[in-house]
């Protein structure tokens, strides 16, 4: 009874394992890396300021590899303020479309998504793929002088094939 | 017993690249968002442009950089933001008991600089120019020409000169 216990697990066991050995060999695993951060630059107190997704020189860049027909979650943890060292926060905002994926990583491939929730995407290559990400800031007309910032963090799960 | 033993050891040896690969189905990273909130801008008249005496009927010029008689403003500011620099038009200074005396700008009447000792360029003050400021500050000196008629009342004569100052975001 007992040694039929142990073969009942170690076939289950071995059927867990088969998929995963597997889908190992099909492509790299996932990774993202960060590339560029969001810079808004110089502001003025009381007035707003939005970078573009678009916007190469500001934006927020990415980029995330994984198995050719891979499909991935992405999900951006986002923060609501900038804060500065001193002490004075200033909010900051995403809109529904200041994320963009693109698999060149050029301008005539890219997917506008939401940021605030997580997006679905079935990958068509095996290299790189761009995440861009853009945003807006409003600092209230008394906001303290200073340099603000903040973290973004961008998640990667596997869906599957 | 060894059959099982044998079993067990093929389940492991399985089991451990696939622990592996769970391991790597997904990754994460970060980057900053980073933003600079600097001061508003400022301006400050510092130095009147001053003729001083005029004859009648004989013009008499002030050059932009001719510091010790142009007038001169301060500008304060962020950093080495690039701000917006124009005039609004004078065409007369006026005296207390109603007389006019004729002024002008002329198209290198205006200068800019780093220090409040040197223009560093002139600029047309009525089409106005770009300027970046120097961590934070810029001087702009203004002068202009009167042309006093030949039977122009004697007097003070003066006029308001306003500098328009913005930010241009670049």
């Amino acid at each position: 009874m007992r040694l039929g216990s142990l073969l009942t697990l170690s076939i289950t066991m071995l059927t867990i394992a088969v998929p995963g050995a597997l889908s190992a060999q099909q492509g790299p695993p996932l990774a993202v890396q960060g590339q560029q951060d969001l810079s808004f630059g110089e502001l003025l107190g009381g007035l707003a300021t939005r970078v573009s997704p678009n916007d190469a020189g500001r934006n927020a860049q990415l980029r995330i590899r994984g198995a050719r027909d891979q499909t991935i979650e992405i999900s951006f943890d986002l923060p609501a303020e900038m804060s500065r060292p001193e002490g004075g926060s200033i909010p900051l905002l995403f809109g529904a479309a200041d994320a963009q994926f693109s698999a060149s990583g050029g301008t005539g491939d890219r997917i506008p998504f939401d940021p605030n929730t997580p997006w679905t995407i079935t990958l068509t290559q095996q290299g790189w793929s761009w995440i861009f990400l853009g945003g807006t800031v409003q600092p209230p007309p008394q906001a303290p002088l200073g340099t603000y910032s903040a973290t973004i963090t961008l998640t990667l799960s596997d869906l599957g094939s | 017993m060894k059959k099982l033993t044998m079993i067990l050891a093929l389940t492991a040896f399985l089991a451990i690249p696939a622990m592996v690969s769970a391991q790597g189905q997904g990754d994460a990273a970060s980057i900053s968002a980073t933003a600079t909130v600097i001061a508003q801008l400022e301006v400050s008249g510092e130095e009147d442009l001053r003729f001083g005496d005029v004859i009648p009927g004989i013009a008499s010029t002030i050059a932009a950089t001719d510091v010790g008689n142009a007038g001169r403003f301060q500008i304060q500011g962020g950093g080495n933001q690039e701000v917006s620099l124009s005039f609004d038009n004078l065409t007369e200074l006026a005296a207390t008991g109603g007389a006019t005396l004729p002024f002008a700008f002329g198209s290198s009447s205006a200068g800019f600089g780093v220090s409040s000792g040197e223009a560093d360029g002139t600029f047309d003050p009525l089409a106005g120019t770009d300027q970046r400021l120097d961590n934070g500050v810029l001087y702009v000196f203004v002068g202009g020409t009167v042309t006093p008629t030949a039977g122009q009342p004697a007097g003070s004569y003066e006029g308001q000169i306003t500098l328009n100052v913005a930010y241009t975001g670049n």
